[in-house]
């Protein structure tokens, strides 16, 4: 005999699909499935919690410069990987891989960035999200 | 004939009667042990609601199987990264003790599972231990997301925005959640005062221990008015005038009515620290919320300052073309 006992109703699980897109700041933002790669100059640099942020301009297909916004890991993170206050500045030109946003924002999560001086920093340690 | 038909009847009541003594041996709470990636901490309830056997999962509930003494269990969760997953457990019961395998269905990881029949603490008298010390987060717990909500509180997660999250503003996101936050902490003790520097988010937490009240005209605050008291050498920690905030990122409430016990144990050799939370907030949820955190003590480590700065969450708003309806929501929920 076999007893079926089920406690999410049919709207709970409305309720969690929900919620799934409207959680961290990770997940809501940035997309699991969708990576990509932008050149471009520093604009802003926030070496902060909750999380590290890069403005950056980088050049469109028209040749139109717009500006991305790049998150990462706070400092206590970074530090351990490498990237310290000073690491970038303003009027640096990186090269940033990760995640993008949800939406086509102009959004990206850094994976990797790539300084002037060939130098790679991997924010996490490799490790995915 | 008839024998095979008094046999049959005989082995339908046999199963019936089997299925539901194994069902009401597992009534009441286990502590939930599993070992996947890292070792996490829960609690699983067994309650029968309106005739029915439920399980809840840290005061969630968890869809469940159960046949003979073979159990099957659904327990969602996030990652890090906030990603929705889900663990799938299966076990048998023998006795006391619910044990088996699990597997994270979105990347086939395994890991196992120790569930132990819950002992009531019987009183002893205070025998404080030293918990001084820097220790950092080894876990925080299961943490399940989908909990037990109230009419209101589903109302208020059906509504939350990840912006609504105070910590990317730089404010506090209390205690429920900085207690599990990823970053170190430092006790000071004296006979007086339990004293809780916490490195995110600058916050302290003062647990008096010298057997006062709770005041009543205090003003709330994001970690609340805290007293404590020993039970043998377990550290019981009361919160209340908390001001409201939430669970975890996924914006479940606790009002400002919520009152919080902590449980904390220090290990036998003194290197790792142990909180079983739980969030009394009938407001919101129909039973309790169960938070397990886990700390290692790691004196070579500097607390460092949580230095954070709102102004790039207003600025990406603004890049984003979002900072009008963010301002105007936060109006509206005033």
């Amino acid at each position: 005999m076999r007893i079926l006992i089920h406690c999410l109703t049919m709207t709970g699980l409305i309720a969690c699909a929900a919620s799934a897109a409207a959680h961290h700041s990770f997940a809501a933002e940035f997309s699991y499935e969708l990576f990509g790669t932008k050149e471009g100059k520093v604009v802003e640099v926030h070496y902060v919690n909750p999380h590290a942020r890069i403005f950056f301009a980088v050049k469109n297909e028209n040749d139109e410069e717009e500006i991305w916004d790049a998150q990462t890991f706070p400092p206590a993170t970074l530090l351990g990987q490498g990237w310290r206050r000073g690491t970038i500045k303003v009027g640096d030109r990186i090269i940033l891989q990760g995640n993008l946003g949800l939406e086509n924002s102009r959004k990206l999560w850094i994976s990797t960035m790539t300084l002037e001086n060939g130098t790679v920093i991997y924010p996490n340690g490799g490790r995915d999200n | 004939m008839i024998a095979k038909s008094k046999v049959r009847v005989l082995g339908f009541f046999l199963t019936v009667l089997m299925v539901n003594t194994c069902l009401a041996q597992l009534e009441g709470e286990w502590y939930l042990t599993i070992n996947h990636v890292a070792e996490r901490l829960g609690v699983i309830s067994f309650e029968r609601r309106e005739g029915e056997l439920r399980a809840f999962v840290d005061g969630g509930p968890a869809d469940f199987d159960m046949e003979g003494n073979r159990l099957e269990m659904d327990v969602d969760y996030r990652n890090g990264g906030g990603r929705l997953l889900s663990r799938h457990f299966t076990g048998t019961l023998n006795g006391d003790s619910l044990s088996g395998t699990l597997v994270a269905e979105h990347d086939d990881s395994t890991g196992t599972w120790l569930a132990e029949r819950f002992v009531p603490e019987t009183a002893l008298p205070a025998a404080p231990v030293d918990l001084s010390g820097i220790w950092s987060r080894i876990s925080a717990g299961m943490e399940k997301v989908f909990l037990d909500y109230t009419d209101s509180a589903q109302a208020i997660v059906d509504d939350y925005n990840y912006l609504d999250d105070p910590g990317l503003r730089c404010n506090s996101p209390g205690l429920v959640r900085i207690s599990g936050w990823p970053y170190p902490m430092e006790i000071i003790q004296n006979d007086r005062q339990v004293t809780i520097l916490y490195e995110s988010f600058r916050e302290v937490r003062r647990i008096y221990m010298d057997g006062r009240d709770i005041p009543e005209d205090f003003p709330a605050s994001a970690m609340g008015y805290s007293t404590g008291h020993w039970e043998g050498s377990t550290l019981v920690v009361e919160t209340s005038l908390l001001k409201p905030n939430f669970v975890d990122q996924a914006g479940q409430p606790v009002s400002g009515n919520a009152k919080i016990r902590e449980r904390i144990v220090l290990s036998e050799d003194g290197q790792n620290l142990r909180s079983l939370l739980t969030l009394h907030d009938p407001e919101n949820y129909k039973m309790p919320i169960v938070r397990f955190r886990q700390w290692r003590k790691t004196p070579e480590r500097t607390m460092m300052e949580y230095d954070c700065d709102s102004y790039p969450f207003y600025r990406g708003l603004e890049l984003e073309g979002k900072l009008g309806d963010f301002l105007e929501r936060v109006r509206q929920r005033q």
